[in-house]
C-alpha cells in the first residue's frame, strides 16, 4: 500500500510511460474504481433479490417509463433552461458587481463584508421569501439560483481584477496606453482565468440551487420529478431519477471544466 | 464620535434599504404582509427569543448541525486519508467523489426519509453525507502533495506506523482539514435546514414553514434573521481561527 503510493506520488514520469494499454497506470486506475462501483452494484443486487430495495436492474428499466410517462427529457430541458437563465444573471450581475468592488475603494470597504457574508450563508434558506416575492413559478427558481450563483463571481471576479501583475501594468504605461484600454488589454485578460472559475462555480451553484428548489418547492423540472416519485412511492423509478440527476450534475461539472480548461489555454 | 466615510456609508444604505422596504410594504405593490414594517419584524424577533418553542428547535437544529458535521468530518477525514493513500485504486475513486461532490445532495433525501425515519436522524445523515465531501476531497489532495523524499526519509529511518502518522501526515493534513471544516460547516447548516423544511415537526426550519404556511410573514423574516446571523457568525469565526492557526503554522515552520 504504501509503497504504491510513493510511486504515486512520485510524479507523472510512470503515467506517462507507454506500454500495453492494459497495463497503463491510468487504465488500471479507471479500471479498479469501476471494478469496485460494479461489484458494489453487484452485491447490491444480491441484497435486492432477497427483497431489500428494488433490483439495480428494475431501476435501469425503469428509465423507459419516466421517458414515456414522465417526460424526462422535457423535465431535463426545464431544468438545464432554469440553470442557465439563473446562472447567466448571476453572471452579469456578479461580473459587473465584481468590477464595481474592484473599482471604487469606498465601495468595497463598505460591502466587501458583507458580500463575504452572503457567500457564507445558507442563502437558500430564502426560498420561502422568494416564493412569497415572486410567486411559485419559474421566477422564483431562476432568482434563487442567480442568488446561488452571483456570489463566487462577483469575488472571484474582483479577486482577479485586483491580482494584475503590475510588471504588466507598467508595460501598459510605458506603453502610454490610456486608462480605458490599459484596463481592457491588461487587466480584462489577466482576469480572465479567476473570472472563468468564478462563472464555473457559479454554474455549480445554480444547479444545486435550482434541483434544491424544485424538490423543495413540488415545481419545476427534475427535482420535482424526485419529490414526486418519492410521494407515490415508485422506488425504481425513483432511485433512476436520483441516477439521472447524478450523471447529469456529473456531466456538466465535467462539460464545464473541460470548457474553462480549454478557454484558458494558450 | 467621528465617522468614517465608509461606517457612514454604510448607515445610509442600510436606513435607504429599510426605507425601500417600508415602501414597498405600504405602497400595494406587493401582496399584503408580504413586506411587513421592520417594527413588525422586530415584534416578532422579541417574541421569538422569549418563546420556549424558539429555543427547543434552535437546540434540536444546532444539536443536528453538530451530530452531522462530527459524523462527517470523522467519515470525510478517514475516507480521505484512505482515498489518498489507495494508490490507483484510490485515485480512481476519487473521481467519483469529485463528481458526486458537485451533485445536488438533496435528490438523496427521498432515499434518506425511508432508511432513517423522518425524525432528526434524517437530517443528520444528509448534513453528514453531504459535509463529509470537502474532507474527503481535501485530505486525499493533500496526501498526494506530501513530498515523495519525506515518505523515503521515514522509510529509511524506519518509523513505526505512528510515527509516521503522527510525524508526516498530520503536519501535512492539519491544514486542509481546517479549512475543509470551515466549508462543511456551511454545508451541514444549509442540509440540515432545508432537510428540516422539507419534512419534520421540530427545529428551526419547521418554524419557517410553519409560519410560512400561516402567512406569518413577520415571523418567517424573524427567524430568517437568526439563522442567517447564526451562519455568517459561525463561518466568520472558523474563518478567523483558519487564519490565526495559519499564522500560528507558519511561525513554527520559520522557528523551525
Amino acid at each position: 500500500m504504501g509503497r504504491e503510493s510513493s510511486i504515486i506520488a512520485g510524479g507523472e514520469d510512470v503515467f506517462s510511460r507507454r506500454g500495453v494499454w492494459i497495463l497503463d497506470p491510468r487504465w488500471l486506475s479507471h479500471l479498479s474504481a469501476a471494478g469496485i462501483v460494479l461489484a458494489l452494484a453487484l452485491a447490491l443486487e444480491v441484497a435486492v433479490r432477497s427483497g431489500l430495495l428494488p433490483a439495480p436492474s428494475a431501476v435501469l428499466v425503469s428509465i423507459l417509463m419516466l421517458l414515456d410517462e414522465e417526460q424526462l427529457l422535457r423535465r431535463f430541458a426545464m431544468t438545464a433552461g432554469e440553470v442557465l437563465a439563473g446562472a447567466g444573471s448571476g453572471m452579469i450581475i456578479g461580473v459587473v458587481l465584481g468590477w464595481l468592488l474592484h473599482r471604487g475603494r469606498l465601495i468595497r470597504l463598505v460591502f466587501m463584508g458583507w458580500v463575504i457574508g452572503l457567500a457564507a450563508a445558507p442563502l437558500i434558506l430564502l426560498y420561502p421569501l422568494f416564493l412569497v416575492f415572486f410567486g411559485r413559478g419559474l421566477a422564483t427558481i431562476v432568482a434563487m439560483s442567480a442568488v446561488a450563483a452571483v456570489t463566487p463571481i462577483i469575488l472571484k471576479t474582483c479577486e482577479g481584477l485586483d491580482a494584475a501583475r503590475q510588471v504588466l501594468i507598467d508595460v501598459g504605461r510605458s506603453f502610454d496606453l490610456s486608462p480605458a484600454r490599459l484596463f481592457w488589454r491588461i487587466r480584462v485578460p489577466s482576469a480572465m482565468p479567476s473570472i472563468l472559475s468564478g462563472i464555473r462555480l457559479g454554474l455549480a451553484y445554480a444547479l444545486v440551487g435550482v434541483i434544491g428548489v424544485e424538490y423543495l418547492t413540488n415545481f419545476g423540472g427534475l427535482g420535482e420529478l424526485i419529490a414526486d416519485l418519492a410521494d407515490r412511492y415508485e422506488m425504481a423509478a425513483m432511485y433512476c431519477s436520483i441516477l439521472f440527476v447524478m450523471l447529469v450534475s456529473a456531466s456538466f461539472l465535467a462539460a464545464i471544466e473541460r470548457l474553462e480548461r480549454w478557454l484558458t489555454r494558450g | 464620535m467621528v465617522l468614517g466615510p465608509a461606517m457612514r456609508l454604510r448607515i445610509v444604505v442600510i436606513v435607504g434599504f429599510i426605507a425601500v422596504w417600508q415602501a414597498l410594504g405600504a405602497s400595494g405593490l406587493v401582496y399584503p404582509g408580504v413586506a411587513p414594517s421592520w417594527l413588525a419584524i422586530l415584534a416578532a424577533l422579541a417574541k421569538l427569543l422569549i418563546s420556549p418553542e424558539f429555543w427547543i428547535g434552535f437546540s434540536v437544529t444546532a444539536f443536528e448541525i453538530l451530530a452531522a458535521l462530527s459524523i462527517g468530518a470523522a467519515a470525510g477525514i478517514i475516507i480521505g486519508i484512505a482515498l489518498g493513500m489507495g494508490g490507483y485504486v484510490g485515485r480512481g475513486l476519487e473521481r467519483y467523489a469529485h463528481y458526486l461532490a458537485s451533485t445536488p445532495k438533496i435528490v438523496f433525501l427521498p432515499l434518506i426519509f425511508i432508511l432513517c425515519g423522518i425524525g432528526p436522524t434524517s437530517k443528520i445523515a444528509l448534513g453528514a453525507f453531504a459535509c463529509s465531501f470537502p474532507l474527503i476531497l481535501g485530505v486525499a489532495s493533500a496526501m498526494r502533495q506530501i513530498p515523495t523524499v519525506y515518505l523515503s526519509v521515514a522509510r529509511s529511518f524506519d518509523l513505526s506506523r505512528w510515527q509516521q502518522a503522527r510525524m508526516l501526515y498530520l503536519p501535512a493534513l492539519f491544514r486542509p482539514i481546517i479549512t475543509g471544516l470551515r466549508i462543511a460547516l456551511g454545508i451541514a447548516f444549509s442540509a440540515c435546514l432545508v432537510a428540516e423544511m422539507k419534512f419534520s415537526n421540530v427545529g428551526l426550519g419547521s418554524l419557517i414553514v410553519g409560519s410560512y404556511e400561516h402567512s406569518r410573514f413577520a415571523e418567517v423574516y424573524a427567524v430568517l434573521v437568526v439563522i442567517v446571523g447564526f451562519a455568517i457568525t459561525a463561518s466568520a469565526m472558523l474563518a478567523r481561527l483558519d487564519r490565526q492557526l495559519r499564522l500560528g503554522s507558519a511561525k513554527i515552520r520559520d522557528f523551525l
